[in-house]
């Protein structure tokens, strides 16, 4: 199941949106009742939302 | 000494005290779900086991439906046929068959599902109360309900003289699963958590734009024009769930989402598919919109509902 992200209550599938740059997504989903600001707000919330979680630093000793 | 099978007959005939008997119905359950040795372990387990079976979805068939609750009940149990002979010994020559005809109230909204229950052979739990839900074991040791005929007969104008309701009756399909088969949960429900779905169908309001679609989510009702939109009660928390479309013959091709939002104006959910896989089908394409399941809307306090899904055309 796809990975969706609510933003100002607009559910983005954030898989999706990591395939695409930011300025195809703003023009994919222009449509809504967001602003350009917002819709790029929103990109880079789905963005995070599938990035991989970064290992731990090991400790040496 | 007595050279009888009389000891081979039956079994010890010590009465328990307090066993367990019928109360009055309160409520049927009805379909074939069924319930392993694992479900029914411990009572907690078969509780939860319980509902999850009222929300699967239409079409499971290990789905169970709860009709309305009962507020009255008429023994129409066949008595046992005797017959006796010349000198007046009488033999039983057939056992009773139970049957039972039930008062619901049911509006006709609700007489149309039941109606499709008219005539069917259909295992029933029977919910008494005394908070006890009896069925039987089938051969395999599941839990199970008995096969009853089911009889629907909708609620008549009124008469001013007499109350009226929806009737439902049952009749046996097996006598044995009276008695010798008889089993009972002795559950902690009360009617209020045995509660059926209602279907939402879902709709387009107006014409889409590309790949942009208007979704309207209805329950109908038998009054003319008179459908509930459920979009003020559930509309963002539905929105905020996770919906499916797929292509192809079959729909098994999976065309992406990429947004789902609300529409304050239209009373809708806005629903966008990526444009690129959108504009690829051909033109006439079918789509199928696939909405979240009852168990998914119930764990996001969307209860009562199940969604049908819908086929868009591009």
């Amino acid at each position: 199941m796809p990975k969706f992200v609510n933003y100002e209550g607009i559910s983005f599938n954030a898989e999706w949106a990591a395939t695409k740059t930011e300025k195809e997504f703003v023009e994919h989903e222009k449509h809504h009742s967001l602003t350009p600001t917002q819709l790029k707000e929103a990109y880079k919330l789905c963005k995070e939302a599938v990035k991989p979680e970064e290992s731990p630093t090991p400790v040496t000793t | 000494m007595a050279i009888s099978l009389c000891g081979l007959v039956g079994e010890n005939t010590g009465a328990i005290d307090c066993d367990v008997t019928r109360g009055n119905p309160a409520e049927l359950i009805v379909g074939s779900g069924a319930f392993s040795s694992s479900d029914y372990a411990d009572s907690a387990t078969l509780k939860a086991a319980f509902l999850t079976k009222l929300k699967l979805q239409t079409g499971n068939s290990e789905k169970l439906f709860p009709f309305p609750v009962i507020q009255g009940t008429t023994d129409k149990t066949e008595a046992a046929k005797y017959g006796s002979l010349g000198y007046g010994l009488q033999f039983k020559l057939l056992r009773s068959k139970p049957g039972y005809e039930f008062d619901v109230l049911a509006g006709s909204t609700l007489e149309k599902k039941l109606i499709k229950f008219d005539g069917k052979q259909i295992p029933i739990f029977i919910f008494d109360d005394q908070a006890q839900i009896w069925g039987k074991l089938d051969a395999s040791g599941n839990f199970v309900g008995p096969k009853w005929l089911v009889g629907v007969e909708p609620r008549p104008f009124g008469d001013a003289q007499n109350p009226k309701s929806t009737k439902i009756t049952i009749s046996l399909i097996d006598a044995a699963d009276f008695v010798e088969n008889a089993v009972v949960f002795q559950s902690d429900f009360s009617t209020s958590d045995l509660v059926g779905l209602k279907d939402v169908v879902l709709s387009e309001p107006q014409a889409h734009a590309s790949n942009v679609y208007k979704i309207k989510m209805t329950i109908p009702t038998a009054i003319l024009n008179g459908d509930i939109n459920i979009f003020d009660t559930y509309g963002s928390a539905i929105a905020a769930l996770t919906w499916t479309a797929f292509t192809g013959a079959t729909y098994s091709t999976s065309l992406t989402i990429t947004s789902i939002a609300v529409d304050n104006t239209l009373k809708a959910l806005t629903v966008t598919f990526d444009s690129t896989a959108f504009t690829a089908l051909s033109s006439g394409a079918k789509i199928k919109l696939v909405s979240p399941t009852p168990a998914v809307l119930d764990a996001a306090d969307v209860v009562g509902i199940e969604i049908g899904s819908i086929i868009l055309t591009k």
